[in-house]
């Protein structure tokens, strides 16, 4: 029997001095077969709010448009656009009422006027912390330790960005559902700074 | 005494391969069950306009079943909007119904070919519960694994685009690869190809029935 696709995955975001980055590996996996090598698992929510997204490739994708939905309607109704603290409560809702259904991991990150940048962890469970740097998946047991070593608060964007690009990579050198490329999304504070989306080769 | 389980693997390999403004997509007609060949002269591949095919492999049953719901969803579409279905529509309206069994989900493994509004050759894979990435080549089916190694072999950083007539040898070859190596393809194949503008080509060639 076939498996379903899964996001076997690391997934990580950080709050830097400035923004927040997102980042993940590309690899998904269907079983043993990899069934993209290059696939997209940081989705956008809002202009400025990203989330990351692992477990059920399906699952999260849904969970990720009706997300976006809601999360567009409400910021037509406010008039305003949407704190990252609303986007994590709309897309907790979700996972918390069917926790005993889905397959989903993720991450919810950006900035907003109010609160400036922000991330929250959502895991399969249905709750949702707000910290400074989430790590998720299948590949975030790997790097649990560097990530707590090499961790800085007043980190700058450049920092920021080699300090996940080097968490990935050691993650997609060790697990095995983590693999391909890593792409980045840098969510800057400021509104003169456009939100930048790359990818990277892995540094290992 | 074994456990009743609804599903049943019929096997088979389907691929597709897109280029600058074509699309080409191919399966084999071999019906089996485990060891048994059920028909040599089943078709995997549906063509719901000229402009859009889909390839599926998995379990005949749930597969004629989604097809007939597709069917009379875009016949909904066209009365409703009073035109054919585009492909950007119809990849959307593919994820949802198969999303929407979720909990017990067709047992379907799909690969959506078509030309997209720029006039571009798009593929798009699917796993059974509807998520699916647009890509420039796919393969699903008892012989994935093995057609996916030669076309990314062959598709790999190439630097002219592909032309239409090297899609459809690669493909050919590929599924006679995958024949022979793997029990459940075989017997015949079948391509669709499609360009912008112009009604879907429709050729058979010969597999090995061993």
């Amino acid at each position: 029997m076939a498996e379903p696709v899964k996001l076997g995955t690391t997934i990580m975001s950080v709050k830097y001095a400035g923004g927040v980055i997102l980042g993940a590996d590309t690899r998904t996996s269907a079983g043993s077969y990899v069934a993209n090598r290059v696939s997209y698992k940081i989705s956008k929510l809002s202009d400025r709010i990203y989330c990351c997204r692992s477990g059920s490739a399906a699952d999260t994708r849904f969970l990720a448009d009706v997300t976006k939905t809601n999360l567009s309607m409400h910021s037509s109704i406010i008039e305003e656009p949407p704190l990252v603290r609303t986007a994590a409560r709309l897309m907790r809702h979700y996972t918390y009422a069917y926790r005993e259904h889905l397959s989903a991991g993720l991450i919810v990150a950006g900035v907003d006027e109010i609160e400036g940048p922000k991330v929250f962890q959502l895991p399969s469970g249905g709750s949702a912390i707000e910290i400074p740097v989430a790590i998720g998946g299948s590949g975030s047991t790997f790097i649990t330790a560097f990530v707590d070593a090499n961790y800085r608060p007043d980190m700058n964007k450049a920092e920021a960005l080699q300090f996940v690009i080097r968490a990935i990579s050691h993650a997609m050198d060790r697990d095995g559902s983590s693999g391909g490329i890593i792409r980045t999304v840098v969510i800057p504070e400021s509104e003169d700074e456009e939100v930048a989306e790359e990818w990277h080769k892995t540094v290992l | 005494m074994g456990e009743f389980s609804p599903y049943v693997d019929n096997g088979g390999t389907t691929l597709a391969i897109a280029g600058p403004d074509f699309v080409v997509i191919a399966g084999d007609t071999r019906l089996s069950t485990g060891y048994s060949i059920l028909s040599r002269d089943v078709s995997k591949l549906f063509k719901y306009s000229d402009s859009i095919v889909m390839a599926s492999s998995g379990m005949q049953a749930d597969i004629a079943e989604l097809r007939k719901q597709l069917l009379f969803t875009i016949e909904e579409y066209r009365v409703d909007n009073e035109r054919d279905i585009e492909l950007d529509a119809f990849y959307r309206l593919l994820a949802t119904v198969l999303y929407g069994k979720r909990f017990f989900p067709y047992y379907s493994f799909n690969i959506l070919a078509g030309i997209s509004k720029e006039g571009k050759g798009v593929v798009y894979s699917y796993d059974a519960i509807g998520s699916a990435d647009a890509r420039t080549y796919g393969a699903a089916g008892s012989g994935q694994e093995l057609v996916i190694s030669i076309l990314d072999a062959a598709l790999k950083r190439k630097p002219d685009p592909l032309s239409i007539d090297e899609a459809i040898e690669l493909g050919k070859s590929a599924l006679k690869q995958a024949t022979e190596r793997e029990i459940h393809t075989g017997d015949s194949g079948e391509m669709y190809i499609i360009r912008a503008g112009r009604p879907a080509e429709y050729i058979t060639f010969k597999l090995r029935k061993d």
